[in-house]
C-alpha cells in the first residue's frame, strides 16, 4: 500500500493527487450504517478488496461498514432474494450485464440523482469508455473498477515458430490454417471452452459480435441468435473441430475456460480462446513462452449489424440499491473506490488480470511489463476503439442459456450451426416474451 | 382417554406447527405463484394457466422429463441393486467388512458441494485423474469425456449419485440380512440348497420388506438431490443432463422466470406426492398403528 | 481338499472388498492427497499421484490470519457456527421428535395416521423452488442472517423424519413394561422418560446422527439466508474455494478433511447403533 501511494505521487498528475488527498476530508460528512455485497473475483482481488475496506473504515470512522463477500455463483439469486424482501444491501458490486434487469426491476438507482458533483471527480479519474459501461438509458448506474473484454487468443510462441509462422493469426482463415499447422498428434492446435458456464458463452459472443452478429435486437424485441453473424461464428468453431485442430468435441463440452487455460499452460494445446484475463494464475509452466492477442477477425463480416472490435463488461461495478437508507454513505463508498489508490489494484498492484478502469492505473510499470500491447493501445487511444458492451437487456440470461445450448449442439455435431441457432432463436423468443410480458 | 387425546395433541403440536410454518407455508406460496402471471419480476394477476401452458410448449421440458426419469428410476434401481450387492458382502463376518462398514459412510458425511466439485475434477477427460489413468493404463487411447458426452453424462451423474446414496442403503440392507434367522438358512442348507438358492429363497423373502422400503426411500432422496447435477454439469451438454431440479433453479434464478419455475415445482411436487403416497401405502403396516382400528 | 476353496473364498472376498473400497474411498482419498499439494502442482499435467513436495500450507492457511482476511472467512468460527447449528437443532429435533413420536406410537387420537402421513409427505417439500419463499418468510420474521433462524429451519426440516424413526421404534417396545410402571404409580410422562426412552436409545442415536449430518452439510438455504461473515457455515466456506478463476483444491481438501473428521469419529463409534436404529425404525415392517 505504501508503495502504491508513493508511486502514485510520482506518476499521477497533480490534479489527481490533490483530489485523492481531499477525499478523507470530505468523507467525514457521511455517517451511519452501510452494507456492501460483493460477489466473486480473483483471489488477489478478493483479498485486496477486503484490505482496502479497512482503509475506508479508517478514513470514515462515522460510517459503520458492513461488508459481505459471496461466492460469485449465487450472485443473481442473492440479489433477487434481497430485493424481494426489502433487504438489499446499500451497495451491490455485481456485473454490468445485470444493469438493465436491476434497473427494470427497480433494484438500483441512478447515481446522477445522489452523487452530485462527485461524478465530476469520477469522470476525471476513470477512463471514459469504461465509465460509459456503467451507463444505461442515459443515466449512470454504476462505478466500474475494471472491465473484461472478449475475445482474445493466447498463442504458444514455440509452437508458432515451430510451425513456421512469425506472427499470430489475424484472420479467421489464418486461424484455421495456423491451428491445423500447429496441431501435433499429442497436442491440439487450439482449444476453446464450450460448457454451459456464462463466461464460456461470453467468449463466443465476442467472436460473433466482431462478425456483426447480435443475440437480441432491443428495437424490434426480436432474438437474433440466427443472424448470419452468429451462425458463421459458430461455423468457425465447427470448422476448427472438423479440421482436427482441437481436442475431441465431447471434450470441449466438458472443458470450462479454466480447464482450457490449464491445458494451454501445461503445453497441451498450442492456442486457446479466452477473455482479456488470459493472464491469471492458471499455473503456466515456466518453459511455456506465450503471448496474448485480440481474436482474429473475419475476412468480411457477415452479420446484419455493425461489427465491433471487442465486447466488454465491468464485472465488479458498484451500484447503489434503490432501497439504500443512507445514500450519502453509499456515495462515499463509491467515491472511495473511484480514488486512484483503489483503482490501481488492477494496474498490476497486485492484480494484472483485468483491464483497469482508473486512468492512473495505466501508468504503472507492472502493467506495461505484463501487457505492453494493451498499454501501447491505451496510450494511442485505440484500446477501446469500436468496443461495445456485452449483451445486456432484460432476459439476457435466458438468451445466453439458449445460445449455450446451441453452441454445444453444434460442437457435438447434433445439429448444423444454422439449425441449432434457429431452434435456439425460437426457444429464446418464447422465453423472453414470457419474461417481458 | 380424553386426557390422552389432549396430551397427544400437545405432544405433536410443536412438530406440526414447525412443519406448517417452515415447509407448508412456503410451498403454498409456490403453488399460488404457479397460477400467477409474472412479468419483469412483478406479479401481474392471479388465476392463469399460462405458466403451465408455457411449460408444455417448451421442448426442453420434455427432455427434462426424460432425463428426470433416468435420474430417478435409473438411480433408484442401481442404488438398490448395488446397495444390495454391497450390503450382502458387508454382512459377511470378517475384520475387513467390519472396517468397511464404518468407512463406507464417508461419502455421506462429506457435503454435496465438495462431492460435486471433486468428482467433476476427477472425471475430466483431459485434466482429471480418472481420464489420465484410463489412458495411461491403455484402457482407452482417446480421453473419455464422461461429463461432456451427451450419451454418457446422465449415467455418469447416476454413478456419482450412487456413490453418495448407496452406502446408507447398503448398511440398512446389511443389517436386515444379518437379522435373517440362522435356523432358516441352516434348514435350507440341510435341504441341499446352494449359496445362491439360499440367498434367493431364504434371504430375499426375509428382507423383502426392507428392500421395498429402501427403494422408496432412495427414490425420495434422489428426487430431492440438486447440488450434484447443478455443480457438475449445469444441465449440459446441450441439455443432456437437464433435470427437474436444475431446470427449476435455472428458470427462477438465472432467467428470473418465477411463474414457470413455480409451475414446474408444482408438477414436481405432484410427482413426489404420488411416490410418497405409494410408499406410505406399501409401508402402511409400519407407519400406521398396529392393527389399525 | 478343504484348503483350496477357502483360499479362493478369501481371495474373492478381499478382491470384492478392494473394489468397493476403491470406489467409495478413492474420491475422498484424492481430496485428502490434494490438501498436501501446492497450487502449482495441482495445475501440473500429467498429474502427479503423490504430492511431490508435501506441504501443510493449506491447513496452516485455513487457520492463519492473512488467509482469513483474503477469503474473508474465519475457519474456527465457521466450524463453531456449523457446530452450534447442528447441535442445537439436533437437540430440538430429539426433544420434540420424541414427544411427537411417543404420541404417534402410543396414544390414540383422531387423525393420527393422516397427520403422520402428512408429516412424511412434507419431508419432500425441500428444493430449489422453496428457496425464495423461505427467504421471504425468514426475513418477515426477522430471522434471516441469523444462526437461530437456521436452527429453526433445519429443525422443521428434520422433525418429520426423526418423529417417524422414533415412533416406529417405540412401537417395537412392549407396552407391558410401561403399563406395569404406570401401575406402580408412575405418570405417563414419567414412564415414558424413565422406562421407554432408555430402550429406544438406538433410534434416538440414529435420529440424532441423521439430523446432525444433514444440518452440518446443508448448503442451499445457508448460502441464501446468511449474510454476515460472523454467521457463515463450513459449507459456505467450502463453496467459496470454488470460484470462477481458481479452483484451490488444496484448500477444498484441507477444509473437507477438517470438516469430515469430527463426523467420522462420531460415526466410527455410533455406527452400530446407527444401523440398528435405522433397521428398527425406518425399515422393519
Amino acid at each position: 500500500m505504501t508503495k502504491a501511494i508513493t508511486r502514485r505521487s510520482f506518476l499521477g498528475t497533480t490534479a489527481v493527487a490533490s483530489i485523492a488527498a481531499l477525499a478523507p476530508l470530505r468523507a467525514s460528512a457521511a455517517s451511519g450504517e452501510l452494507s456492501v455485497w460483493k460477489f466473486g473475483g480473483t483471489p488477489t482481488e478478493v483479498e485486496q478488496w477486503a484490505a482496502r475496506n479497512e482503509a475506508f473504515a479508517a478514513a470514515n470512522p462515522d460510517i459503520e461498514l458492513n461488508y459481505s463477500y459471496f461466492n460469485g455463483q449465487i450472485r443473481r439469486q442473492k440479489i433477487l432474494a434481497g430485493f424481494q424482501t426489502n433487504r438489499l444491501a446499500d451497495v451491490i458490486v455485481a456485473f454490468g450485464q445485470d444493469i438493465p434487469e436491476f434497473v427494470g426491476f427497480g433494484m438500483v438507482q441512478p447515481l446522477d440523482d445522489i452523487a452530485g458533483d462527485r461524478i465530476d471527480g469520477w469522470k476525471e479519474r476513470v477512463v471514459p469508455e469504461v465509465l460509459e459501461s456503467g451507463m444505461h438509458e442515459g443515466k449512470l448506474y454504476g462505478l466500474p473498477t475494471y472491465v473484461d473484454m472478449a475475445s482474445f487468443l493466447a498463442v504458444n510462441l514455440d509452437a508458432l515458430e515451430e510451425a513456421g509462422f512469425d506472427r499470430p493469426p489475424a484472420t479467421w482463415e489464418e486461424l484455421r490454417e495456423y491451428a491445423r499447422a500447429m496441431t501435433k498428434p499429442d497436442r491440439p492446435g487450439i482449444a476453446f471452452p464450450a460448457t454451459t458456464a456464462p463466461v464460456d458463452i461470453n467468449i463466443f459472443e465476442g467472436i460473433a459480435y466482431a462478425n456483426g452478429g447480435r443475440i437480441y435486437d432491443e428495437e424490434t424485441n426480436k432474438v437474433t441468435l440466427n443472424d448470419p453473424g452468429v451462425v458463421d461464428a459458430l461455423q468457425l468453431y465447427v470448422d476448427l473441430i472438423a479440421d482436427g485442430s482441437t481436442p475431441q468435441a465431447t471434450s470441449l463440452t466438458e472443458t470450462f475456460f479454466r480447464d482450457t487455460a490449464q491445458l494451454f499452460g501445461q503445453g497441451r494445446s498450442a492456442m486457446w480462446i479466452g477473455l482479456s484475463w488470459l493472464n491469471t494464475p492458471w499455473g503456466v509452466n515456466d518453459d511455456v513462452r506465450w503471448t496474448g492477442v485480440p481474436f482474429p477477425r473475419p475476412e468480411t463480416p457477415t452479420g446484419s449489424f455493425d461489427p465491433v472490435a471487442a465486447i466488454m463488461d465491468p464485472t465488479a461495478i458498484l451500484m447503489v440499491s434503490s432501497r439504500a437508507e443512507n445514500p450519502e454513505a453509499a456515495v462515499e463508498y463509491l467515491d472511495f473506490w473511484s480514488q486512484d489508490a483503489q483503482l490501481e489494484i488492477w494496474g498490476g498492484q497486485p492484480e494484472v488480470a483485468r483491464i483497469p478502469a482508473g486512468k492512473a492505473a495505466w501508468d504503472n510499470a507492472e502493467l506495461a511489463e505484463t501487457w505492453p500491447k494493451w498499454v501501447e493501445a491505451y496510450e494511442a487511444g485505440t484500446l477501446f476503439e469500436g468496443a461495445a458492451p456485452m449483451p445486456r437487456f432484460i432476459g439476457v440470461s435466458a438468451i445466453e442459456a439458449a445460445l449455450g445450448t446451441a453452441i454445444q449442439e453444434a460442437v457435438l455435431g447434433q445439429k448444423t450451426p444454422q439449425q441449432a441457432l434457429d431452434d435456439a432463436t425460437s426457444a429464446a423468443q418464447t422465453q423472453i416474451d414470457l419474461i417481458r410480458g | 382417554m380424553r386426557h390422552d387425546r389432549l396430551l397427544a395433541y400437545a405432544m405433536i403440536l410443536p412438530v406440526v406447527a414447525a412443519v406448517l410454518a417452515f415447509v407448508v407455508g412456503p410451498t403454498y406460496n409456490v403453488a399460488t405463484l404457479s397460477l400467477t402471471k409474472v412479468v419483469m419480476g412483478m406479479e401481474r394477476g392471479f388465476g392463469t394457466f399460462d405458466n403451465f401452458r408455457a411449460l408444455t410448449a417448451d421442448p426442453v421440458f420434455w427432455l427434462v422429463m426424460k432425463n428426470t426419469a433416468i435420474w430417478i428410476l435409473g438411480g433408484t434401481v442401481l442404488c438398490v441393486t448395488v446397495g444390495l450387492a454391497v450390503g450382502t458382502f458387508l454382512a459377511l463376518d470378517s475384520r475387513l467388512t467390519g472396517w468397511l462398514r464404518a468407512l463406507i459412510l464417508l461419502p455421506w458425511v462429506i457435503p454435496d458441494v465438495v462431492t460435486a466439485m471433486a468428482w467433476k475434477w476427477m472425471l475430466h477427460g483431459q485434466v482429471g485423474i480418472i481420464g489420465q489413468t484410463l489412458q495411461d493404463t491403455g484402457l482407452t487411447d482417446r480421453p473419455i469425456s464422461f461429463l461432456g458426452d451427451p450419451q454418457l453424462v446422465m449415467w455418469t451423474l447416476v454413478v456419482v449419485l450412487i456413490w453418495r446414496k448407496m452406502p446408507l442403503v447398503a448398511l440398512i440392507l446389511c443389517a436386515a440380512i444379518r437379522s435373517v434367522p440362522d435356523d432358516q438358512l441352516e434348514a435350507a442348507r440341510m435341504d441341499g440348497a446352494n449359496a445362491w438358492e439360499r440367498f434367493r429363497f431364504v434371504t430375499i423373502p426375509n428382507i423383502a420388506f426392507s428392500l421395498t422400503a429402501v427403494t422408496v426411500i432412495s427414490m425420495i432422496w434422489i428426487t430431492a438431490e440438486f447440488a450434484l447435477p447443478w455443480i457438475m454439469t449445469g444441465g449440459g451438454p446441450a441439455n443432456a443432463s437437464q433435470i427437474m431440479a436444475t431446470y427449476i433453479y435455472q428458470q427462477s434464478f438465472e432467467f428470473f422466470n418465477w411463474g414457470v419455475a413455480s409451475a414446474m415445482s408444482v408438477i414436481n411436487l405432484l410427482m413426489l406426492v404420488s411416490i410418497v403416497a405409494l410408499y406410505l401405502y406399501i409401508n402402511r403396516r409400519s407407519w400406521a398403528s398396529e392393527g389399525s382400528q | 481338499m478343504n484348503e483350496q476353496p477357502r483360499v479362493l473364498y478369501w481371495t474373492m472376498l478381499s478382491l470384492i472388498g478392494l473394489v468397493i473400497a476403491v470406489y467409495i474411498l478413492f474420491p475422498v482419498f484424492w481430496l485428502f492427497l490434494a490438501s498436501f499439494k501446492t497450487q502449482a502442482e495441482l495445475a501440473q499435467l500429467p498429474i502427479n499421484f503423490w504430492p511431490q513436495t508435501p506441504t501443510l500450507d493449506a491447513y496452516a492457511a485455513l487457520f492463519s490470519d492473512t488467509h482469513q482476511k483474503g477469503q474473508l472467512l474465519d475457519w474456527p468460527r465457521l466450524i463453531g457456527n456449523s457446530f452450534f447449528i447442528a447441535v442445537t437443532s439436533t437437540i430440538i429435533v430429539l426433544i420434540f421428535g420424541t414427544f411427537a413420536g411417543y404420541a404417534f406410537a402410543r396414544l390414540q387420537f383422531p387423525g393420527r395416521d393422516l397427520i403422520l402421513g402428512g408429516l412424511l409427505i412434507s419431508r419432500m417439500f425441500q428444493g430449489a423452488a422453496l428457496l425464495l419463499p423461505t427467504y421471504r418468510l425468514m426475513s418477515m420474521i426477522g430471522l434471516q442472517d441469523s444462526l437461530i433462524g437456521l436452527v429453526l429451519l433445519y429443525s422443521a426440516f428434520g422433525l418429520p423424519f426423526a418423529t417417524w424413526i422414533i415412533a416406529s421404534s417405540l412401537r417395537e417396545i412392549p407396552r407391558e413394561l410401561e403399563e406395569s410402571a404406570m401401575m406402580d404409580g408412575a405418570s405417563r410422562l414419567q414412564s415414558m422418560v424413565l422406562v421407554v426412552l432408555p430402550l429406544a436409545t438406538p433410534a434416538l442415536i440414529t435420529a440424532a446422527m441423521w439430523h446432525f449430518v444433514g444440518a452440518w452439510s446443508e448448503f442451499a438455504f445457508a448460502s441464501i439466508l446468511l449474510e454476515s461473515n460472523e454467521n457463515k457455515t463450513v459449507t459456505i466456506g467450502l463453496a467459496s474455494f470454488v470460484e470462477l478463476f481458481t479452483l484451490e483444491f488444496q484448500y477444498v481438501g484441507a477444509a473437507a478433511t477438517i470438516v469430515a473428521l469430527p463426523i467420522m469419529l462420531v460415526f466410527f463409534f455410533g455406527q452400530r447403533y446407527f444401523t440398528r436404529g435405522l433397521l428398527a425404525g425406518a425399515v422393519k415392517g
